[in-house]
């Protein structure tokens, strides 16, 4: 029955059960239809007969009892005739009957059906009315879905050029951040290279100072000395003067160092810029000395005065300043610096005079 | 598909020969003919069975007749059990038309529930048909259903209308896109010799992982006997509307379209006829 | 489990059985012969004093349906509706262990009776 070898599986399952089906049909309904349906009818008719053959017996009895000369075939005509129309006229009412009933269940069927009908119609027209309204909605959101697509691209456009602008910043700021680290690192070691040879500079100024500070309290000592040991000749005339101004002696700077210096003008001639320590007390007290530097020709005198005092005046003034570039420009010279006394220590190549301690006081305070 | 369509129509419209022979033990005035019916598959004995009555009632004495209630070869037949399930537990395989006997009297009360009116019929069929929505939907389904759609099945299977009955069973019959069919599947197994009426258990149309469950898986878990291992000879008939159908059927579809009216799939388990 | 009682058998014709039931069929409900069915009133139907009942899973709605009316005294005359899921009456001679296997839940049974009808 299944050409083709039976294509899907479930075409088998399914075709089988109808098969199956129309066979039990066959047999179980469709053999006997036909059989049960004519016997149901002549069971009714003989139903029907053997009432109108009951209902025939006891008329026939009462007809006998009333008249006994009734003719025999007539009668048995007329009976049968009598029979056949009674027969037909309870068929028919019996089938009126069956009719009507009928024509009740269906009437009422046709009611129920239009009932149904208008309300399928209803639903049907309510449903329409909803599915344009969600068909609107649906267009109603896809449009803000798109919408909303859109600006979230451009958001996030905008979102990652920001990024790329923030990780080229950070790459600018990390390379500033090494060169300025390097450049601190370089700044630093610059500095203290500068520091360090400034400390050079000044330890070797200082070195030498220090030896020349040494030689000459050396050599200061070695006149005492001397000095010492030979006789001091008094000149009560040699009393203190007004010296004059010494140029010469005053160093190459200009304004700032006035010197007032007092010098015996007799012996003025002979004396050269370069005067021993000894000279300068001396001459810081009224007293002229020679400022050869000959140890033998010294005639000095022992830094001992006849007539102290206090000078009033100082021989040599030096400023102090604030180390400044412009010192060291003036000068010419390298200066040490020493920030806490503010005290400039000059190195010329003239002697360094020492001030009275009192005016170098005033001066450091 | 209009092939479905035609298994409905089919199932409605399957007819049972039968002839009514009133029992020997019945008082009568004149001797009674057997009556002949062809019997609805899918209805009730009570309800089909009113010119039955009547026929038998015109040689008896009014006294004489009570409720009556129909026998088989000494089984009392359930009116409350559909007629085609009747047929197919006790007498596949018999010579047709189905002989049974009619009684008028000795009611037997153990076996038999009492049936006085259409009404305790309607009752039965609707009760049916609740439990076997309470098995596919939860109930949802006949709970929104309203009181005249009710009242349309009943009337369906009452005055034999296919279109009636399936405008309002085809809700029944239908279930969430999102399921793969119904939650349980209502079914009941039956056997001619059974220490229990019948077997009704959770079956769910669909594993969870997705495998479609045949007639054969669900013989397997509720009786395991009726399928033939293999090599073994065939002992046991599974016969439903009085065919059988092929064991790989999905149980599914056997419950959208072989189901009773009231919504159950009623399955025999017959021995096999012995050639 | 507490205010669980024991059915007792109703007319020979429904309980051949022996009044008792043999021990060891109460208690473990576990492979049971026994299920929990839990008995609800609806409307004027008065309440019975123990709801929990262990009954045996052969047992019919119709006898569970007469102890009930015997438990609540009723009239002869008066019906008495069982209801499952507050839907549907199963038929009077359905088991109960049927019912409990395919409607029961958290291990047992919940019917419903009524004196009239209650969910059609």
């Amino acid at each position: 029955m299944m050409s083709g070898a039976g294509g899907r599986t479930e075409c088998m399952w399914k075709r089988h059960i109808a098969e199956q089906l129309k066979l039990r049909d066959r047999v179980q309904r469709q053999a006997f239809e036909e059989i049960i349906h004519q016997y149901n009818r002549l069971l009714e008719k003989s139903d029907l007969q053997a009432v109108l053959s009951e209902r025939l017996q006891t008329d026939k009895f009462d007809l006998q009892n009333k008249q006994d000369l009734s003719p025999g075939s007539d009668s048995s005509r007329s009976d049968a005739l009598l029979q056949e129309i009674q027969q037909i006229r309870i068929r028919h009412q019996e089938e009126l009957t069956e009719l009507h009933k009928k024509r009740g269940e269906l009437a009422q069927n046709v009611i129920q059906l239009n009932n149904q009908m208008q309300q399928k119609d209803k639903e049907i027209q309510s449903n329409q009315v909803k599915m344009q309204e969600y068909q609107q909605r649906i267009e109603e959101l896809e449009g803000e879905c798109r919408d909303l697509r859109t600006s979230l691209q451009e958001l996030e456009r905008a979102n990652q050029t920001l990024k790329d602008e923030y990780d080229a910043l950070q790459i600018t700021f990390s390379a500033l951040e090494d060169k300025l680290r390097r450049t601190t690192e370089d700044n630093q070691e610059l500095v203290s290279r500068w520091m360090a040879e400034k400390a050079q500079e000044a330890n070797r100024l200082n070195a030498e100072n220090e030896k020349d500070c040494r030689r000459r309290q050396a050599k200061l000592q070695k006149e005492l000395a001397d000095a010492a040991k030979e006789p001091l000749p008094l000149d009560p005339d040699d009393d203190i003067e007004v010296l004059s101004e010494e140029a010469a002696e005053v160093p190459a700077e200009g304004s700032p160092s006035r010197m007032v210096s007092r010098t015996p003008s007799k012996r003025q001639s002979q004396a050269p810029p370069q005067a021993g320590l000894l000279d300068s007390i001396s001459s810081m007290f009224g007293r002229r000395r020679s400022v050869n530097t000959s140890p033998e020709s010294t005639d000095t005198h022992v830094g001992v005065c006849a007539e102290v005092r206090v000078p009033s005046t100082a021989q040599h003034v030096f400023v102090s300043r604030p180390p400044s570039v412009s010192l060291t420009q003036r000068l010419g010279v390298p200066v040490r610096l020493d920030s806490r006394k503010h005290v400039c220590v000059c190195r010329t190549p003239m002697t360094v005079k020492l001030m009275q301690s009192a005016s170098v006081r005033d001066l450091v305070s | 598909m209009a092939d479905d369509k035609d298994v409905l129509r089919d199932v409605w419209f399957g007819r049972i020969p039968t002839c009514f022979t009133l029992h020997q033990d019945e008082v009568t005035e004149r001797e009674a003919e057997p009556f002949y019916l062809l019997l609805p598959r899918v209805s009730y004995l009570t309800l089909v069975t009113d010119k039955v009555k009547k026929h038998f009632q015109k040689v008896m004495k009014p006294d004489d007749v009570e409720e009556m209630w129909f026998e088989y070869e000494g089984t009392a037949l359930k009116w409350h059990y559909p007629i085609g399930l009747l047929y197919d537990l006790h007498a596949s395989n018999t010579a047709l038309p189905w002989s049974i006997f009619v009684h008028f009297k000795n009611f037997p009360l153990q076996d038999l529930l009492h049936c006085p009116s259409n009404s305790v019929i309607e009752a039965h069929f609707m009760s049916c048909i609740k439990e076997a929505d309470a098995l596919k939907h939860k109930g949802a389904v006949v709970n929104e259903m309203q009181k005249k759609d009710h009242k349309q099945l009943w009337m369906g299977l009452q005055n034999d209308k296919f279109d009636q009955f399936w405008a309002m069973n085809r809700k029944l019959m239908e279930y969430p896109i999102e399921e793969r069919g119904f939650r349980y599947i209502p079914f009941r197994i039956y056997q001619p010799t059974s220490d229990r009426p019948f077997i009704q258990k959770l079956f769910r149309p669909v594993s969870p992982d997705g495998h479609v469950h045949t007639l054969g898986d669900l013989l397997k878990e509720m009786l395991p006997a009726a399928i033939p291992k293999d090599n073994e000879k065939k002992k046991y008939q599974v016969v439903i509307h009085g065919i059988e159908p092929m064991l790989e059927t999905p149980i599914q579809w056997l419950s959208e379209h072989l189901s009773h009216p009231d919504n159950f799939l009623h399955i025999s388990i017959i021995p096999a006829q012995c050639d | 489990m507490s205010e669980a009682g024991e059915s007792p058998t109703d007319n020979p014709k429904d309980e051949p059985s022996a009044v008792q039931s043999p021990p060891e069929d109460i208690g473990s409900n576990e492979e049971k012969k026994k299920i929990d069915v839990l008995l609800k009133a609806v409307g004027d139907t008065p309440i019975m004093k123990t709801k929990k009942w262990a009954v045996e899973r052969g047992r019919t709605v119709q006898s569970l349906s007469l102890f009930i009316s015997r438990f609540l005294k009723l009239e002869p005359s008066e019906q008495l509706f069982i209801y499952v899921n507050q839907s549907f009456a199963p038929s009077p001679d359905q088991e109960v262990g049927v019912l409990f296997e395919c409607f029961g839940s958290d291990g047992k049974l919940v019917l419903h009776y009524c004196k009239s009808q209650a969910w059609g």
